[in-house]
């Protein structure tokens, strides 16, 4: 036991924060725009290509934190990262089959003015957003619940075996999440109009989001114990939650009282943050639960790398973060401006 | 029932065959936006930022589908070569984390700038050229970590070794010095040909553009300049990838002997081997073939005596296919022979002036043959990853594991469900890709400049 594996389990959990609160909120607008009007009743704005824009210069780059994740787990967790991705290879599938046609409706929507194309793209936008944040709710619902793995950490289970209640409650959990914060972000980008219909719904998102994110915990706490074990061990940790649900609570009154927006995403986001960061802690040291015995379970120390090897990640991590923050942030400051009404005319 | 195995293998060889459709033309492309955009930015000349949007449109619809079906790829590797990754992870993955690290984000991030600009047109100038050069070099320092990873699977060399840079522990594949790993032997030879290569297909991408609008009379000034820049660097670098080619031909005679015999057609240990020109043969004797005697020997050793090593040198369960080596790489080089000629061709009618003199009765016939270069270059690269990928069967990590162990155990039905649905997928996607290009393509560069006819 190194202090390097419990270094690249916290850089896991920081990068999947980064991923859910970026790539969340260009998921999450996937849900709106089924309410979105494909023309405005003044006939010069169009909802939904509005939504697109809106994300438009976002959401590749959003996307590559899911590639690092799945990177850190092949490189640092390799174990997890095999057994995981064989097992869950129809889900996977589903969320690789949603990503290739949501970003091809993203990119091509606007190509072609036929009406036809545009309800065919349409549909892969929405139906390519929200199946990832379910499909990954799914996934996550299922490792803490654990699924068959034996000694030689090969899942022996069947796929159906993930479409059980409470993966599935995981799974809707994510989807409010997302929606929630994906609302949030159209406040602050969108133009007037469309931001106090975005207004209405973040509303909607929030109001889904505590009713389904209260169901979960109980369940959580009544049907899978072991993740109190951390908090029980050592009780100070429970701050993590407690901030996470002041935070969940400020970003509800936020919403509720039509605050000002930007503060209100940032709100989101932290309270996205101390979600997913009180989950990691409650299943440390554990990345995958067995449902076949404690044992078997995947742990940040039996399915790691080796000392050089995470030490060679962890330089090359120290090294890049920093770059791709600095001009990611950049690139949000210089794009992220409110849209205008002549900005969607545009183009 | 095919063997899951088969199955994982044709659906690798599907998905990346497609996926390497577009990086090429992305990173050629690339490139060349930012070489146009210079210009701009120097002579503030709007004829070249009109052309760079052009192109930019064209480049936007390609990476459309270069980036989601590179995203399969990076969840590829977990979902049917399980095994290899729980054995590999560590030392493979490492570089492709490093490709996430160094180059995805930053040209995602840019990419995002550079699109939303190309519709809002609302960033400045030095801010899209600045883009522009990010996303360019994102493109390269991808393809050089993921080639890095490529190269470590074709040339690991021995676990344990000094130099070799890793070592297996227990059943995991370990890090002990990441440049070794980095920098194998068939590194640089391979990252040179194959982002020579790309530029090449961008190369004869540019020159089959200019070709169309010349048959269909329309952008003369456009045009002219385009398949100038695009002729002069085609056949610079198609004669440059001659020299590549030979590099790395060399690399695999002495590390993957194996494959180079089959590659070469080459069953029996030879002195003074013969360079197969055109052969037919199957995978286990040659039927008729025409060579070059002492070429081989002379070419790979550098004396016209030298023994070539053949595949009766290995007992056949180490045997790659030869149909699936040789045809593959004689098809590569014929079309990169191809391309030096017409490329010759078009710079010596482009100097004569004969492109543009409509009574010229060959011009059609040239232009005709300048299109058709696009999708050969691109078929070319398709071949060469062919030649190297199962020239290195049947070792997944060439004398380290075996393919064949290294599979998932993910049930038949499921790899075969989703192969299907990627065909399916794939085939919507390509033609998409068709019919934008195509709409790009009749708008046309928006140049200011009067379209004067030539003639
Ligand atoms: C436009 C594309 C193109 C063209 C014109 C050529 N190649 Fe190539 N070739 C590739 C595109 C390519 C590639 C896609 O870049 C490959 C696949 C794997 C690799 O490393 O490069 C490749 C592989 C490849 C290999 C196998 C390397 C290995 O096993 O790792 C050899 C020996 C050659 N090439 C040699 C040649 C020669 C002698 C050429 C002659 C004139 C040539 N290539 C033209
Ligand atoms: C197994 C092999 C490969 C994997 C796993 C892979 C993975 C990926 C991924 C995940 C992306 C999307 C990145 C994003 O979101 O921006 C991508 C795009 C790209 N890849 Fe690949 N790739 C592979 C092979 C290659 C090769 C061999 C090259 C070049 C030599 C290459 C060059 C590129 C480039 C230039 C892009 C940018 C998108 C585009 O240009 O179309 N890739 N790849
Ligand atoms: C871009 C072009 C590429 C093409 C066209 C290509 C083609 C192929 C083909 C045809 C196979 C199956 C060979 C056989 O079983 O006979 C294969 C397998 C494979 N290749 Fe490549 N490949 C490409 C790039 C890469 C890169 C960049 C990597 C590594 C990063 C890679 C890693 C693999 C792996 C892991 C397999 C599966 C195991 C195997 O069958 O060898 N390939 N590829």
């Amino acid at each position: 036991m190194t202090a390097l594996q419990e270094i690249w389990f916290l850089f896991l959990a920081v990068i999947v924060i980064v991923y859910v609160i970026l790539d969340g909120f260009d998921l999450g607008v996937g849900f709106w725009f089924i309410f979105a009007k494909d023309k405005h009743e003044d006939m010069t704005l169009n909802e939904r290509k509005e939504i697109i824009q809106s994300i438009a210069p976002f959401w590749d780059g959003n996307e590559v934190w899911l590639l690092a994740a799945g990177g850190i787990l092949f490189a640092a967790f390799s174990d997890v990262y095999a057994t995981v991705f064989s097992a869950f290879y129809i889900p996977l599938l589903l969320v690789v089959f949603c990503l290739i046609i949501r970003a091809v409706s993203i990119e091509f929507r606007e190509e072609f003015p036929s009406p036809l194309w545009h309800r065919v793209s349409d549909f892969a936008f929405i139906f390519g957003s929200l199946g990832p944040a379910i499909a990954f709710g799914v996934l996550i619902g299922n490792l803490v619940q654990g699924i068959a793995i034996d000694a030689n950490k090969q899942f022996t289970g069947s796929f159906v075996d993930f479409f059980n209640p409470y993966a599935i409650i995981i799974g809707l959990l994510a989807l409010s999440m997302i929606i929630t914060h994906g609302a949030v972000y159209l406040r602050v980008r969108a133009t007037e109009k469309l931001a106090a219909k975005a207004t209405q719904w973040a509303k909607l998102g929030i109001v889904s989001f505590l009713v389904i994110s209260s169901c979960s915990l109980v369940i959580s706490l009544l049907f899978h114990p072991h993740v109190q074990n951390n908090y029980i061990d050592l009780p100070i940790l429970l701050i993590i939650p407690i901030i996470g649900f002041v935070f969940i609570g400020l970003t509800t009154y936020y919403i509720w009282n039509e605050k000002d927006a930007k503060l209100t995403f940032v709100l989101s986001a932290l309270s996205i943050a101390f979600s997913i960061l009180g989950a990691g802690v409650a299943i440390y040291p554990n990345l995958v639960f067995s449902s076949i015995d404690e044992a078997y379970n995947l742990t940040i120390h039996n399915a790691s790398a080796t000392d050089t090897g995470l030490l060679v990640m962890l330089i090359v991590a120290i090294i890049a973060l920093p770059l791709i923050l600095v001009y990611t942030l950049w690139v949000y400051k210089m794009m992220g401006t409110k849209l205008e009404d002549e900005d969607i005319v545009g183009y | 029932m095919v063997s899951p195995t088969v199955l994982a293998q044709l659906q690798f060889y599907i998905t990346i065959g497609f996926h390497f459709i577009f990086p090429p033309l992305s990173i050629g492309l690339s490139w060349y936006i930012a070489y146009l955009l210079t210009r701009y930015i120097r002579s503030k000349d709007q004829y070249y930022k009109d052309q760079a949007w052009f192109w930019i449109k064209l480049f936007a619809t390609t990476v459309a589908i270069g980036i989601p079906t590179g995203v399969l790829m990076e969840f590829q590797f977990g979902m049917n070569w399980s095994e290899f990754s729980r054995f590999a992870g560590e030392v493979f993955a490492t570089l492709i984390l490093l490709e996430v690290f160094f180059a995805f984000f930053l040209e995602s991030v840019f990419l995002g700038v550079i699109l939303s600009g190309m519709r809002t047109k609302k960033i400045s100038d030095r801010v899209l050229w600045f883009s522009s050069m990010m996303v360019a070099l994102g493109t390269t320092l991808s393809s050089f970590w993921i080639l890095a990873a490529n190269s470590w699977m074709q040339t690991p060399g021995e676990p344990g070794a000094p130099g070799s840079g890793w070592d297996i522990v227990g059943d995991k594949a370990v890090l002990t010095n990441f440049w070794d790993v980095v920098f194998t032997p068939s590194m640089f030879a391979r990252f040179f040909h194959t982002v020579n290569a790309c530029l090449i297909a961008s190369s004869f991408f540019i020159i089959a553009i200019s070709c169309l609008y010349l048959l269909k009379d329309r952008h003369h000034k456009f045009t002219y300049d385009t398949l100038k820049v695009g002729l002069v660097v085609g056949i610079f670098l198609s004669i440059l990838q001659g020299f590549f080619g030979h590099w790395q031909s060399t690399i695999v005679a002495t590390y993957q002997p194996a494959k180079f015999a089959a590659q070469e057609g080459l069953f029996e240990t030879t002195s003074g081997a013969p360079l197969v020109i055109f052969a037919i043969i199957d995978d286990s004797k040659v039927i008729f073939e025409i060579g070059i005697p002492y070429l081989l020997s002379l070419l790979t050793w550098g004396d016209p005596n030298a023994t070539v090593t053949g595949l009766d040198a290995f007992s056949l369960e180490d045997r790659p296919s030869v149909l699936l080596s040789f045809y593959p790489f004689h098809l590569m080089v014929m079309i990169g022979m191809f391309l030096v000629g017409v490329a010759a061709l078009g710079v010596y009618l482009l100097w004569k002036k004969r492109l543009s003199d409509q009574s010229f009765i060959l011009r059609k016939w040239f232009l005709r043959l300048g299109v058709l270069t696009a999708p050969l270059a691109l078929i070319a690269i398709n071949l060469g990853w062919i030649t190297a990928e199962s020239g290195r069967q049947p070792w997944i990590i060439q004398g380290i594991r075996r393919t064949a162990d290294m599979a998932s155990a993910a049930p038949g039905e499921e790899v075969l469900f989703s192969l299907l649905t990627y065909i399916l997928t794939y085939i919507v996607l390509f033609i998409a890709w068709i019919l934008v290009m195509g709409r790009i393509f009749k708008k046309g560069p928006s140049t200011n400049i009067e379209e004067e006819v030539l003639g």
